[in-house]
């Protein structure tokens, strides 16, 4: 029975009706609906904000885990260097320290040396004889007796032995002055060899206090990092997000080398293993190539850690070192040996695609078919270079594979605090629409049942007018009777 | 307690194995049987067939199967298969196999004789069981003739045909004179074909370009 039929022959009376029995129908459950909204939007917005708070206190606990995680790479980072730093100051005072003696020895023969040379330069030569006086009384005797010949001889040969003594003497002391100069002048080598030693010696320790004062540093670094500063933080995070960006850019260059060696080896692995096999839609011979290429860079990886450049696994950083020499030499073995085995292939690789094109060759032309011309061997032998190398370039990886995975712990926590972040508010946001979209659609009810509504409104009204209009007489009677108990009082 | 974790490193290796063994599978594969038409002056379009019969020995793989067969006056014989195949998992010994297989089907297309005539469906039930043989995932069934069967006196081939995804495909079907005459003939034969083939459970195509490289695609 359709609405229009509710009284016979009237259908705009039946709309009419059965609009208006709508509306009180609505009006009569309308404080109903209205707290079954609320109720709904009340269960909605509670949960919504619980979940916020959740995420807000998830992203608070990985902020707070962050942080100790990176401070503790921090001070594993800052004590490596430390540690690195120590080594090499210690393998300079040794080495300093292990030739100090020799150069103290030298500086002391060099002195001893001058000391000598010194101490002849100090002797003074013979002095002149004394029978200047002699010559003297001599000459006195020339005023006393006068004109005579023989005393004239006496003082001439006397003037001549005197001339003559004396250009002896002058000329002993100018090579004795000589023989001083030049030693002097030998002496001058032992004070440049002198010079030249505490030059070094002063050199030396310029670069030890270098190495102190870089220590200092690190340990200053190192407190930072014990005690947690911001400043530490911050310089750790810049320096993880950089680290992280430089690794992820190298071993994304690494794919490609991979991707490259991958490509060189597949083919021909299709001649070793069952052509004809898959595993999840993947030839086994593709597979097989891809796995040799993880084992070169598992063994790659094994091999950076036993000869100590990272340290991804404990097991064998920590191993004696004698085992640890040992196992590097077996990965190394082993890593030249898939290096062969890859050259291996490339060589085969060769003569898999020329066969493959003289059979097309054979296939087009038939027995007509022009016999190939000797091929150049360099493409061959550059394969065969590359299939050698490419495994040994790959070992690499590793380096910047353990920064990635040291600094993207990090990173991903620090994504991950931020996604959670930017959830919690969404849903703040979505608990805060939904209240108003229960506003609007509690109003969109009420329009639904206007008429009703309108109706009840007047009533309200009408008591409320006349209980308005009552009330300053009430209140006229009460400040009367107010007025009479205190004239009474 | 260190026997209990060697043994659970043990079990958990064994599973590994277990999973991985259990997840080879066998690659799809394409069984692929062409018919030659000898009749008649059908034979001067041989060449043609050796072209196409080359093309599909450079692009089948590994562990495919290729046979061609002739079409004769009783087409239903082993003694009818000219040469057949399945590709080995080593491309090398593939390519030696397909250097056979071409110099097999240049000699018998150098030596091939007339037949008087033209026994379609033995050869495509022929076809049938060998590719059932086979088990390749991909089953087609190529027939290099203008689609006009003639048969002996004597000969049945009334018979139903299985050919439950299975690819009919009739390369080359030249038109008859008296189809020139009365093109209806030619439709009629076509569409008798295609009708027999769906109603086995098969799939009708017909290739008449050969060059466009496209449509010979399996």
């Amino acid at each position: 029975m359709s609405i229009a039929n509710f009284i016979p022959g009237q259908p705009i009376l039946s709309w009419i009706l059965a609009i208006i029995g709508g509306m009180l129908i609505l009006y009569f459950i309308r404080p109903s609906a209205h707290q079954l909204l609320d109720n709904l939007t009340s269960l909605l917005v509670q949960m919504l904000k619980l979940l916020s708070r959740s995420l807000v206190l998830s992203a608070k606990n990985m902020s707070v885990r962050n942080k100790e995680v990176l401070l503790e790479q921090g001070k594993q980072q800052a004590e490596r260097e430390l540690e690195r730093q120590f080594i090499r100051l210690g393998s300079l005072v040794e080495k300093d320290l292990a030739r100090y003696p020799m150069v103290q020895r030298n500086i002391e023969q060099n002195i001893v040396t001058m000391e000598d040379k010194l101490r002849q330069t100090s002797e003074v030569s013979a002095p002149l004889p004394e029978w200047t006086e002699a010559v003297e009384s001599i000459a006195k005797l020339k005023d006393t007796t006068k004109n005579d010949a023989v005393v004239g001889k006496l003082l001439q040969a006397i003037y001549e032995a005197f001339h003559s003594q004396q250009k002896e003497v002058t000329n002993t002391y100018k090579k004795d002055i000589s023989q001083r100069h030049s030693i002097l002048k030998s002496s001058m080598g032992h004070w440049r060899h002198l010079l030249e030693k505490v030059g070094t010696v002063e050199k030396h320790w310029k670069h030890l206090n270098e190495q102190a004062k870089k220590i200092d540093l690190q340990v200053e670094r190192f407190e930072n990092m014990v005690q947690g500063t911001d400043k530490a933080q911050r310089l750790l995070k810049a320096s993880n997000s950089t680290q992280f960006f430089i690794s992820l850019v190298v071993i994304i260059i690494a794919g490609f080398g991979a991707f490259v060696n991958y490509n060189l080896i597949a083919l021909p692995m299709s001649e070793l293993m069952p052509a004809t096999s898959q595993v999840a839609g993947y030839d086994v011979a593709t597979i097989a190539a891809a796995v040799i290429i993880m084992l070169e860079l598992t063994v790659g990886l094994f091999f950076m850690e036993a000869i100590g450049i990272t340290r991804l696994f404990p097991v064998i950083h920590f191993m004696e070192d004698t085992k640890r020499t040992i196992f590097g030499w077996v990965c190394i073995l082993f890593l030249l040996a898939l290096c062969c085995v890859e050259a291996g292939l490339a060589y085969m690789r060769e003569g898999m695609v020329a066969d493959k094109a003289m059979l097309t060759s054979f296939l087009v032309a038939g027995d007509a078919a022009p016999i190939a011309a000797e091929a150049s061997s360099i493409p061959m032998i550059g394969q065969m270079t590359l299939g050698f190398v490419l495994p040994l370039i790959l070992m690499f990886v590793a380096i910047p594979f353990e920064s990635f995975i040291h600094t993207g712990r990090h990173v991903l926590g620090s994504l991950m605090v931020n996604i959670f972040v930017l959830l919690s508010t969404l849903l703040r946001s979505v608990s805060l629409f939904l209240k108003q979209f229960t506003n609007s659609l509690k109003n969109v009810y009420d329009i639904f049942c206007f008429g009703p509504l309108w109706v009840g409104h007047l009533i309200e009204q009408r008591p409320q007018s006349s209980k308005a209009k009552n009330e300053p007489f009430e209140k006229e009677l009460e400040h009367d009777a107010v007025l009479t108990i205190t004239k009474e009082s | 307690m260190t026997y209990l974790i060697n043994s659970f490193k043990f079990s958990i290796l064994a599973m590994l194995i277990l999973i991985t063994s259990a997840c080879t599978e066998q690659k799809p594969s394409t069984g692929l049987y062409i018919l030659l038409d000898t009749s008649g002056t059908y034979t001067a379009e041989l060449k043609k067939a050796q072209q196409i019969i080359h093309y599909y020995l450079a692009n089948l793989g590994p562990g495919d199967s290729f046979a061609v067969a002739r079409i004769d006056s009783g087409s239903f014989s082993e003694k009818d298969i000219v040469a057949k195949v399945t590709f080995d998992h080593r491309p090398s010994r593939a390519n030696e196999q397909k250097r056979q297989f071409a110099t097999t089907i240049s000699e018998f297309i150098r030596t091939v004789k007339s037949s008087a005539y033209t026994d379609i469906n033995g050869g495509l039930l022929l076809a049938s069981e060998y590719l059932n043989e086979t088990q390749a995932s991909k089953k087609v069934v190529m027939i290099f003739s203008d689609m006009q069967e003639e048969l002996p006196k004597g000969f049945v081939r009334d018979f139903s045909l299985n050919l439950a995804n299975y690819q009919v495909v009739a390369l080359n079907a030249t038109k008859l004179r008296s189809d020139n005459l009365d093109p209806k003939k030619y439709m009629a034969r076509m569409d008798k074909w295609q009708q027999r083939i769906e109603e086995s459970g098969g799939t009708w195509r017909v290739i008449n370009d050969l060059e466009r490289e496209d449509s010979l695609a399996l």
